[in-house]
């Protein structure tokens, strides 16, 4: 017994070598159908594996599964981020703000929208299909998206309408197939009499593109319904083209909306910048018509003002004023109004002053006021009449000074035709007497009182006036002694008329050895001793 | 450009699929693969593309779908020459082509001819007057490859000559 496992021992250790040198040999020449062999196991091992010793299979697996799911996490994320950005980005865009709009008319979820716009429908093809012999009739595809082999897909796609309508008649009426899904595609298929479109549509559609695609068949069975229903065979004969222009619109038009998002943000300037001009215009025209209501106002409250017409004209702050006003002053006083008022920045005053205003009523008590005036003035005594014409002027001024002044005075008055003066020089009247006692030639008090007052006269009177003295006598004692008193008296009053004043007028004298006219010398001597000063005009 | 389509009609396990198959792809398998439904082919020739509808064999349980018969411009009809119920079945094909589409053209294909050895016209010459709308009749070998071209040819011309008129 021991010797037979002794036995078995040794044939062991003799034969181990070499098994195992086959089975390597086997494994390097064998490859594949050991694999074939193995692979059935590999399953029931795993599953066994999983039963017995999960924890060992997880640890196993979890850096591989750990990695393919965060690499597949990782990567849904970035791709909603960037979704995410691009909405952000489009947040104010006119497209958002419709869909808000779109939103609240449609009663749903603005996010509802935003997930349709995501998953926008876009139109892969569309086939015009013959209803009964499923030839294509006409075919127009997205260049992106070709599709293979379209003869081959209308005829299947017969078929299989022709199959389900087979089927579903003999159940229920009037049923046809209306869309065929698979995986993200689907294909719409719109029916009609003799044809009917069908559109491979990539993502979901939605009720709009419905619409389109009935609205396009309707279109082509209204135009072409004849041909489509004549259709032999012969595509020569059909019109192919026309129709694939207008299911080439549903393919394009499905583009061009997202093309319209396109346009560039300044494009909605345009219209903001008119808007916004055209509120300034107005805005602007606003406040000159304030402007210009406000200076009427003003000059309609300004009773110098009031009655006169004037044109006012406001631009952008610069007031210009128009019109006629009698006197400078109405200007002046339009100009400081207007520059006074709020929003003025200044004032183009073109009012004209017109001379030819005048009142003849406020000429003739202006004449009268004048001459109230000169007539307090010693010397001058003067009437008018004015006719409104000419006004004429009368009366008597005591030397040509004077006259000369007078004609001066009226002629200030304005706005008078004609003028016409009927001045006389008249001096006032010079009579005085100066009385002598006995044999004396001095002056008496009252004789000095009496030349001052003298005075006054003479210097009144033109240089063409000569101031005559003329000396009387009391005839008593000799005529020479007579005579040596009258010039002694002639001498000393010239002497104290010219220490009193100027005066410009030349003296002549008369000495007389008589009494005056009417004076008996005898009755009266002291009224015969006297000088009597008058005045003569000169003689050429 | 004509486009227009041609149905294979017969019974099943004639060779109709064969025949599209050798016509189309000028090829042939030997396996026995059943149609379910309806198998199509397109076919360009010079001056038009044939849509070969190859439907599924009729057999006594299954009638042939009659929706898929429309608008057919032609119908070559297959039977298997050694099968003599298949050739006794093609005047109830021809009855049913002309129900749904009325005096179409239509070619008789007796199919499996490299499986017989003697020629018999008479049979033919029978066949014949079943239908005036007859354009030919010709036994076929998807097979060796004889007259497939032919009697697809044949066809073709009798529909392109009366679209033509």
């Amino acid at each position: 017994m021991s010797k037979q496992i002794q036995e078995e021992n040794s044939l062991e250790d003799a034969l181990s070598p070499i098994v195992n040198r086959l089975i390597d040999k086997n494994f390097e020449t064998a490859q594949d159908k050991i694999a074939t062999q193995i692979a059935p196991l590999i399953g029931g091992a795993i599953r066994e594996q999983i039963k017995s010793q999960k924890d060992d299979v997880v640890d196993a697996l979890y850096p591989v599964l750990g990695n393919m799911i965060s690499r597949y996490v990782t990567k849904t994320l970035e791709d909603m981020l960037s979704k995410i950005n691009a909405q952000i980005q489009d947040g104010l865009s006119s497209k958002s703000i419709k869909r808000k709009i779109k939103a609240r008319l449609q009663g749903v979820s603005e996010s509802e929208l935003l997930l349709n716009e995501n998953a926008s429908a876009n139109i892969r093809a569309l086939l015009l299909i013959h209803k009964e012999t499923g030839i294509v009739l006409a075919h127009s595809e997205n260049p992106n998206h070709p599709v293979s082999e379209p003869e081959m897909l209308a005829s299947m796609m017969t078929a299989i309408r022709s199959f389900v309508n087979d089927w579903v008649s003999q159940n229920s009426t009037n049923q046809e197939l209306g869309e065929i899904e698979y995986g993200g595609n689907k294909i719409i298929i719109e029916a009609s009499g003799y044809s009917y479109l069908a559109v491979i549509v990539e993502g979901s559609a939605y009720k709009a593109t419905y619409d389109k695609i009935r609205e396009t068949l309707e279109n082509i069975v209204l135009n072409h319904g004849d041909k489509i229903k004549e259709f032999d065979g012969d595509l020569d004969k059909f019109p192919n083209m026309e129709i694939y222009r207008e299911i080439s619109i549903l393919l394009n038009s499905e583009e061009r909306e997202v093309e319209k998002t396109k346009i560039h943000p300044l494009i909605f300037l345009i219209p903001l910048l008119f808007l916004s001009w055209a509120s300034y215009s107005y805005y602007k025209n606003y406040l000159n018509q304030e402007v210009t209501k406000n200076i009427e106002k003003i000059f309609y409250k300004t009773s110098q003002l009031t009655a006169l017409k004037l044109n006012i004209n406001t631009d952008d702050g610069i007031v210009t004023l128009n019109g006629n006003v009698p006197f400078s002053y109405h200007k002046h006083l339009a100009q400081t109004l207007a520059q006074e008022m709020e929003g003025v920045k200044e004032v183009h005053n073109l009012l004209v002053v017109i001379n030819s205003l005048e009142d003849p009523m406020q000429i003739s008590s202006n004449v009268a006021y004048l001459l109230r005036g000169l007539n307090t003035q010693k010397g001058i005594d003067l009437t008018y009449t004015y006719d409104y014409t000419t006004l004429t002027i009368e009366g008597n001024v005591w030397n040509s000074s004077l006259k000369k002044r007078v004609i001066q005075e009226v002629q200030s008055i304005q706005n008078i035709q004609n003028i016409n003066y009927k001045l006389e020089i008249l001096p006032p009247e010079l009579n005085i007497n100066l009385y002598f006692n006995k044999a004396q030639t001095a002056l008496t008090t009252a004789s000095q009182t009496k030349l001052i007052s003298a005075l006054a006269i003479i210097k009144n009177l033109d240089s063409q006036y000569l101031i005559k003295l003329t000396s009387y006598s009391d005839l008593i004692g000799t005529v020479i002694k007579n005579e040596a008193l009258s010039k002694k008296r002639v001498n000393n009053v010239i002497k104290f008329l010219q220490t009193q004043g100027t005066i410009t007028n030349d003296f002549i004298t008369v000495i007389t050895n008589a009494a005056p006219e009417g004076i008996d010398t005898s009755v009266n001597p002291h009224k015969a001793r006297c000088i009597v000063i008058s005045y003569k005009k000169k003689e050429n | 450009m004509l486009a227009y389509k041609i149905v294979m009609v017969g019974d099943f396990g004639v060779g109709k699929t064969s025949l599209v198959k050798r016509f189309v792809e000028n090829s042939f398998s030997e396996e026995y693969l059943s149609t379910i439904g309806v198998s199509i082919s397109k076919k360009n020739l010079q001056n038009s593309t044939i849509m070969l509808w190859d439907i599924e064999g009729h057999t006594e349980f299954k009638p042939i779908f009659k929706q898929y018969l429309l608008g057919a411009k032609g119908f070559i009809v297959v039977a298997d020459i050694t099968r003599k119920n298949t050739i006794e079945s093609i005047q109830k094909h021809i009855e049913l082509c002309h129900g749904v589409v009325k005096d179409a053209p239509i070619c008789i294909a007796l199919n499996k001819s490299d499986l017989i050895s003697k020629n018999s016209e008479s049979e033919i010459a029978d066949l014949h007057s079943i239908s005036d709308s007859i354009v030919n009749i010709l036994k076929t070998s998807a097979k060796e490859n004889d007259a497939v071209n032919e009697i697809f040819g044949s066809l073709d011309k009798f529909i392109v000559d009366s679209l033509g008129k």
